[in-house]
């Protein structure tokens, strides 16, 4: 089953990883700042939402706060937010291609649901990996440096969140029939979780796109764990949710 | 179950919400049948066969395959197994090629035989590198009957296999079965509303209308047993209740009454010619015609 579904989802995976590189390849062709360092982020203040130009501007004055600020608080969280609820609104069963075929294969329900889960979470591993990694590479290329440590970081921050997103829309996909609900419903929710984030800066740097954005490693260095374990128990929950809502469900 | 029968059902029910779907149907299938389910659009055919694959848990009754309770997971996998199945969309993965989906398919099954697989590439004329998508809807057919049949199953079931083929392309696929269970001793069962085509290849048929078996048996037997019997009258025919057994139904128009009987014609005759009729005509009954007696007409 992991081949069909590779088939199934591969030219979103391949299409989002473009656009990502290509967003990673256009932020180090325009940065026009020349120091190398870390920013000096304690005078900036991150929120709220409106002075967010300003905070770039300031940022942008050294290559690391330049990338963090454009592309792993921004692009890499959104489109890696994107790729996932994409991924759980086409759900385990297809609504169209192969429905009752995959149905009628000699697999469970359960199994299917952990080939599906595998192979889209894989593929947002490795989307999150090779999107941040493109950094230090590309950085290179353009003579500045950036640390694949704090890269790698970005990325298991990124692929969290971005694994929690692909669940709760797999979720949506056993509630909704309609493709464009499951997917607008998780999208909501990540709105919703982005808008408290802003709103509620302390405790929303420990939901999803919180830990997405990756701020809390940007300002203080450390790896928030427990945090990032307690959202992939989560994640991990709701595929037993779903598991158990496709056991009963007809087809 | 029997070890003659391959499906059993009895007292089948489905419901979705207050709508019922199946409404007590019973099934048998004979081990090596060429089994044809016979049905108006909605008659429950599509829910009983769904309910065979464990798409579908009953709501109520008794189901079997191989003796396995489809809806139990560790059964309903063994089942899948042992069954070809093509269904009525032939939605097969769109993205893929037929060679690619060969590929992914024969891996589930043991005994899938890649010899077989070539030989109906060839005979079917499908073309192995063209995504599914792009395949005209009797190629999608011919390849599904592949996939059925390469897996070399016990079952095949097929739910509305030909409906909107061209009689050739119908006529392949049928042939492909007949084949099928005639060399390797398969049982195959089918879905149609189409009544020539289960003529042509079923010996065993079932007739469900409103989620109820209304008529099953070898098709011999039901050509042997049914009857229509017409009598004519002088003045305007009565509208008795037949006391005699196997009267399936009584229609009286003008002079003439004609009875259709699933059995004892005879004695039908004798208890009908006290109401002494004019002339007495006792002809078989074609598949045609019992379907279109079994089933519900309008209210």
């Amino acid at each position: 089953m992991w081949r069909g579904y590779w088939i199934r989802t591969r030219w979103w995976f391949f299409a989002f990883l473009i656009l990502l590189l290509a967003q990673s390849l256009t932020n180090i062709v325009t940065f026009t700042g020349g120091a190398s360092g870390t920013p000096a982020i304690a005078g900036i203040s991150f929120r709220p939402f409106a002075q967010r130009p300003q905070q770039i501007v300031r940022l942008s004055d050294t290559f690391k706060g330049f990338e963090w600020a454009h592309f792993f608080r921004d692009n890499l969280p959104e489109l890696v937010t994107l790729f996932a609820v994409l991924l759980g609104a086409a759900g385990v069963i297809p609504r169209r291609s192969g429905r009752l075929f995959t149905l009628s294969l000699p697999v469970s329900r359960e199994q299917l649901l952990m080939a599906f889960a595998v192979t889209c979470v894989c593929e947002l591993a490795a989307l999150a990996l090779t999107a941040a990694l493109s950094v230090p590479l590309f950085a290179l290329l353009a003579g500045q440096s950036f640390p694949i440590a704090d890269a790698l970081v970005y990325a298991l921050n990124s692929f969290v969140g971005g694994a929690v997103f692909f669940f709760v829309a797999l979720l949506f996909s056993a509630i909704f029939k309609n493709w464009t609900r499951r997917a607008g419903a998780a999208i909501a929710i990540a709105v919703g979780n982005l808008i408290f984030v802003e709103l509620f800066p302390v405790p929303g740097a420990y939901t999803p796109v919180g830990l997405m954005s990756g701020e809390s490693y940007f300002r203080g260095g450390s790896l928030q764990l427990p945090a990032l374990a307690a959202w992939l128990l989560v994640a991990a929950a709701l595929f037993i949710v779903e598991v158990r809502s496709l056991e009963q469900r007809d087809f | 179950m029997s070890e003659s029968n391959v499906v059993e059902a009895a007292g089948l029910e489905k419901r979705y919400g207050t709508v019922p779907a199946l409404d007590g149907l019973s099934l048998r299938v004979p081990a090596g049948s060429i089994f044809g389910l016979l049905g108006r659009n909605g008659a429950g055919k599509t829910t009983s066969i769904k309910v065979l694959m464990g798409m579908v848990r009953p709501t109520a009754g008794n189901v079997s395959v191989f003796g396995l309770a489809p809806h139990e997971p560790a059964a309903g996998i063994e089942i899948r197994r042992r069954v070809g199945f093509v269904d009525e969309s032939r939605d097969l993965y769109e993205r893929l090629t037929a060679e690619q989906i060969i590929g992914v398919i024969a891996r589930f099954y043991p005994r899938w035989r890649n010899d077989l697989a070539a030989r109906y590439l060839r005979q079917f004329a499908i073309p192995s590198n063209r995504v599914i998508k792009q395949l005209s809807r009797g190629t999608r057919t011919k390849l599904s009957v592949l996939l059925a049949l390469c897996r070399c199953p016990d079952l095949v079931i097929l739910d509305e296999a030909t409906s909107g083929l061209d009689p050739d392309a119908a006529e392949e696929v049928l042939q492909a079965l007949v084949s099928y269970a005639g060399q390797d001793g398969g049982t195959v069962l089918f879905s149609s509303h189409q009544l020539t085509e289960v003529e042509q290849v079923a010996d065993h048929i079932a007739i469900i209308d409103e989620g109820r078996t209304k008529v099953a048996g070898s098709l011999d037997e039901l050509r042997e047993s049914y009857r229509s019997i017409e009598f004519v009258f002088d003045n305007e025919a009565p509208k008795p209740d037949l006391s005699s057994p196997g009267v399936v139904r009584i229609k009286s128009a003008g002079r003439a009454m004609v009875v259709l009987a699933s059995s004892n014609a005879e004695q039908i005759i004798d208890e009908v010619r006290g109401m002494r009729p004019v002339s007495i005509d006792l002809r078989p009954v074609s598949i045609k015609e019992l379907f279109l007696e079994s089933i519900v007409k309008g209210n």
